[in-house]
């Protein structure tokens, strides 16, 4: 057995690692870049050179030049924060994204996310979003055929396609009025989750990326939600051509997952975890050094708060090296 | 705990009866007799009576009697579940209620489930459901209500309630996988353990209490719970050979429980034929 | 605290415990690393935070108050008694399935085990205990919950000490009951009771008085006897501790062994809708048994470390500063 008692500690930032930390990615090198409005910003207060970290009710600019973005209100002709988070500008556009917030999504995101309910022809999908999304069943791939008609007898089996806890990879495809998205898997790529073990971490640590679906060099394969919902699993050779259309509902695992294989998803799932932990943002290059920097570690050992702050140190400085 | 107000409160405190004794009458110790009933011996039971088809609006009942210990159960479904917004479930579910009639006990019960209850019932949900096909009654639920008309010895009380529950459950004609028997055993002390050590609890309790073994006494009635350390409920599957349910409470050494979980596992199966000939009974009953 | 787990997700979990790798990377008895600290909370006479990392936050206050003796009317027992009272409660911020009276059946279960675990009285399962007090005759001196509670009466007949066990679940990331019972092993040991001076009026009458001096105080008698609990969750064949919430919903059949420092058993109690083999039962007692003796033996180590690392800082002068929930 291994069991150990800890006094708690106070938290210890990376040092360092500022370039990965969420705050600072998006739009700040833009607002650098952008000569045009250099003196307003300066004369406002929106410092280009360090992150800029408001919380509600604090007035970002008085220059009228500035349009209100999400996360702002305008009042006595000021941009005032309405979230606790960092400032974002695009040019005139004034955003502050909250740290912590449910998701967000887009028109075209990958999210990972769980069936709570099977309701008339649509299933309702946990995607951490302020509202459960709807999976229609015009939006998925039927079995036994391509693009076929749905019929009656579809609708009396939903269950057999999606039930109440089962893991779906999606898209989303639109919104509804009320705010909840409509998700679809009519692609291969998409559909039922298996082999693997389910992580949740904060929606804003994932970034939008060409692709979200990563088979990593250890053998194994990682979908990264944009929902913060990430799925780590055994690696499956992708054939798009010959995937027999009704393994696609199935709920067994493949057979063949070795000690190995657990063993290298448990590590990249503790690595996941140690990253979310530190607020560093969730990439492949990152997880994979992460991989790297663990191997050092027993897998056992990994859950020990000390070894997960020196995995997510490593993986920072080794991306920061990679950059230059 | 909340009052029913609707209900004449009785007095707030109640007191127990004085009961007049003989002037030689001597209270029963287990350092003086072997057991509270005579007849017994430490590993038997008190003979059961076991009867179903109790209650008529009910779709199975059974009722149980060891001796002073008497329980009546009414099962009922499966039915559809009641409370709405409860989502979706592919299984059946087990609602189990048990309740202390007020006079069931030496001191007054409440009118109101009390925590006690609250607990009970749980621990006789997990107990009876490995039993029961719940997989064959999606959207359903089987209510067993189960009162304590009267109650000599918990131990055995919760035992019998497993016993009777189950029996009424297949006289319901819900399917089973097996069924489910209980049985109790108290840990009582046969000599009276020398308290001068004992009462430094500072020290390794090695000295203290660990020197006298307990005797098992299967079944126990409420005078011999009065002089137990410890006490088990267990609840069998004899036909899975599968345990249920076990809840212990009282300090022992591991060799103690180890033993008395084998004898309690022995007992149930002679509580299975009983629950046996019950159920060959009452089919009999209908068939003739 | 999740609810619904996918049949991939579940025999997934299983076989990871079949082979010995948890979805975690931990094997089959492993626990968490376990975060602890006690006296964090000022106003109790004695307090302590266990959390396992990962999520279950658990936080345990005893207050000692001075309350009449309850006396049972049939046996006359109990007058020369101290009580405890345990209440376990689960904060609806921990979860959205605690609210309301969604953790109703939780919160009693949990209370009534550990009141039954705790509870000096031998026969408990007999009795509430909480309102009618053992009536042994028999001459059992330390029960199963270890704490003499002949220690905490004050005035026989009248008056006595009343430790109020209160935990507080404050978020939950599997293994509860584990958490409860460290918590409150770690808050019973950091308990100070003031000292008492009895006055014989004559007549038979006493007076008492409670001395206020918080350098004279005294500890809670056998505390060191008190049980510990280890939850065995039967996955499959196998056995595991320290489930996590997934790891939960998976299990059959789980068992909670209550364990004291000496391996004798203060308890047992199965949980969840599933059955057992009795030969994986008595294993799995043995097992728990072993693995409690253990746990008992490290946190009593980091309890005392703790203390005495408080004991010198105040020798020298400093301030105790608890780091309470400014921590990580």
């Amino acid at each position: 057995m291994n069991v150990s008692f800890h006094s708690p500690a106070p938290r210890t930032a990376i040092s360092g690692s500022k370039a990965h930390r969420q705050s600072k990615q998006h739009g700040l090198e833009d607002m650098e870049l952008d000569g045009d409005h250099e003196d307003g910003a300066n004369g406002s207060g929106v410092k280009a050179s360090t992150l800029h970290v408001v919380t509600p009710g604090e007035v970002i600019t008085n220059d009228t030049a500035f349009m209100r973005g999400h996360g702002t209100y305008i009042e006595n002709e000021k941009v005032v924060s309405s979230v606790a988070g960092v400032v974002d500008r695009v040019n005139k556009l004034i955003s502050v994204r909250p740290l912590h917030t449910r998701y967000t999504g887009e028109i075209g995101d990958v999210v990972v996310g769980r069936i709570t309910e099977v309701a008339q022809k649509r299933w309702k999908v946990d995607v951490s979003a302020r509202q459960d999304a709807i999976l229609m069943l015009s939006s998925i791939n039927l079995p036994g055929g391509v693009q076929r008609r749905k019929q009656e007898s579809d609708e009396l089996q939903m269950r057999s396609f999606f039930m109440e806890g089962d893991l779906v990879v999606a898209e989303v495809q639109a919104f509804f009025g009320d705010g909840a998205y409509s998700l679809h898997t009519r692609s291969l790529k998409y559909g039922k989750l298996r082999n693997g073990t389910f992580i949740s971490v904060p929606p804003a640590l994932v970034q939008r990326c060409k692709s979200h679906f990563h088979s990593l060099a250890c053998g194994v394969d990682v979908i990264l939600g944009l929902n913060g919902y990430i799925w780590v699993s055994a690696h499956v050779p992708q054939n798009l051509d010959e995937i027999d259309t009704e393994l696609v509902y199935s709920n067994k695992n493949k057979e063949d997952i070795t000690p190995r294989d657990r063993e290298s998803i448990a590590r990249v799932g503790n690595c996941i975890r140690a990253l979310a932990d530190e607020f560093i943002f969730i990439n492949d290059t990152i997880i994979s050094f992460a991989y790297e920097a663990s191997l050092q570690y027993k897998l056992k050992d990994m859950n020990k708060k000390e070894i997960m702050h020196a995995i997510a140190t490593e993986a920072t400085t080794a991306v920061d090296n990679m950059k230059g | 705990m909340a009052t029913d107000r609707k209900r004449v409160a009785g007095p707030e405190s109640s007191v127990a009866p004085l009961v007049e004794y003989p002037i030689d009458h001597q209270p029963w110790t287990p350092f003086t007799e072997k057991r509270h009933d005579s007849h017994r011996q430490p590993e038997d039971l008190r003979p059961i009576y076991l009867k179903t088809g109790l209650i008529s609006e009910a779709n199975g009942s059974a009722y149980i009697e060891l001796e002073k210990t008497k329980l009546t159960c009414g099962v009922y479904g499966p039915r559809p579940v009641k409370r709405a917004g409860q989502g979706f479930s592919d299984r059946g579910t087990l609602n189990c209620e048990i309740k202390f009639a007020t006079f069931s006990c030496v001191k007054r019960r409440g009118t109101m489930r009390d925590a006690q209850e609250k607990e009970l019932s749980q621990i006789l949900s997990q107990g009876l459901t490995p039993a029961v096909r719940l997989e064959l009654f999606p959207k359903s639920n089987v209510d067993i209500y189960i009162t304590v008309l009267e109650s000599d010895g918990w131990g055995s009380c919760i035992a019998a309630a497993f016993t009777v529950a189950s029996v009424a459950l297949a006289h319901a004609g819900i399917e089973m996988l097996d069924l489910v028997a209980g049985c109790s055993a108290s840990y009582i002390p046969t000599s009276i353990p020398s308290t001068s050590s004992s009462t430094t609890s500072e020290a390794p309790s090695e000295g203290a209490t660990g020197s006298i073994t307990p005797q098992i006494f299967m079944d126990a009635d409420l005078e011999e719970e009065k002089f137990q350390q410890g006490s088990i409920v267990l609840a069998y599957m004899p036909s899975l050979n599968q345990t249920t349910h076990v809840l212990q409470s009282g300090k022992a050494e591991g060799a103690i429980i180890s033993q008395s979980v084998e004898h309690c596992v022995e007992a149930c199966n002679k509580i299975f034929a009983v629950m046996n000939h019950a159920l060959l009974e009452s089919i009999d009953q209908k068939t003739v | 605290m999740p609810s619904l787990i996918s049949p991939s997700e579940r025999d997934y979990i299983l076989k990871g415990i079949e082979c010995n790798i948890r979805a975690d990377g931990r094997q089959r008895p492993d626990y968490r690393e376990v975060i602890l600290e006690t006296g964090v909370i000022s106003q109790t006479s004695g307090s302590a935070r266990v959390r396992l990392a990962g999520g279950t936050d658990v936080l345990v206050s005893v207050k000692a108050d001075i309350g009449p003796v309850l006396v049972d009317p049939e046996t006359g027992e109990g007058a020369d008694k101290g009580q405890i009272i345990c209440n376990v409660e689960c904060a609806p911020s921990a979860s959205q399935q605690f609210e309301g009276r969604g953790a109703d059946e939780l919160n009693n279960e949990l209370t009534q085990m550990m009141t039954r675990f705790l509870s000096h009285n031998t026969t408990t399962l007999s009795t509430p205990s909480s309102t009618t007090p053992s009536s042994t005759g028999a001459p059992n001196n330390n029960g199963a919950g270890g704490i003499n509670l002949s220690k905490l009466c004050i005035i026989p007949g009248e008056q006595c000490w009343i430790l109020y066990v209160d935990a507080l679940v404050l978020d939950y990331g599997g293994n509860l009951v584990d958490a409860v019972f460290m918590g409150t092993r770690a808050a019973i040991f950091d308990t100070r009771i003031p000292k008492t001076e009895v006055q014989d009026l004559g007549d038979g009458n006493f007076d008492f008085e409670v001395l206020d001096d918080a350098e004279d105080t005294e500890v809670v008698e056998g505390r060191e006897d008190m049980p510990i609990c280890i939850t065995l969750n039967k996955i499959g064949a196998r056995h595991i501790v320290d489930a996590s919430p997934l790891e939960e919903l998976c299990t059959e059949a789980k068992l909670v062994v209550a364990v004291n420092r000496s391996g004798e058993l203060c308890g047992l109690q199965k949980g969840q809708d599933g059955g057992i083999e009795p030969s994986l039962l008595l294993e799995m007692i043995q097992f728990g048994k072993t693995l409690g003796q253990t746990l008992i033996k490290q946190l009593d180590a980091k309890i005392k470390a703790e203390a005495e690392a408080d004991t010198i800082k105040r020798q020298n002068g400093q301030p105790v500063v608890k780091l309470g929930f400014f921590a990580q």
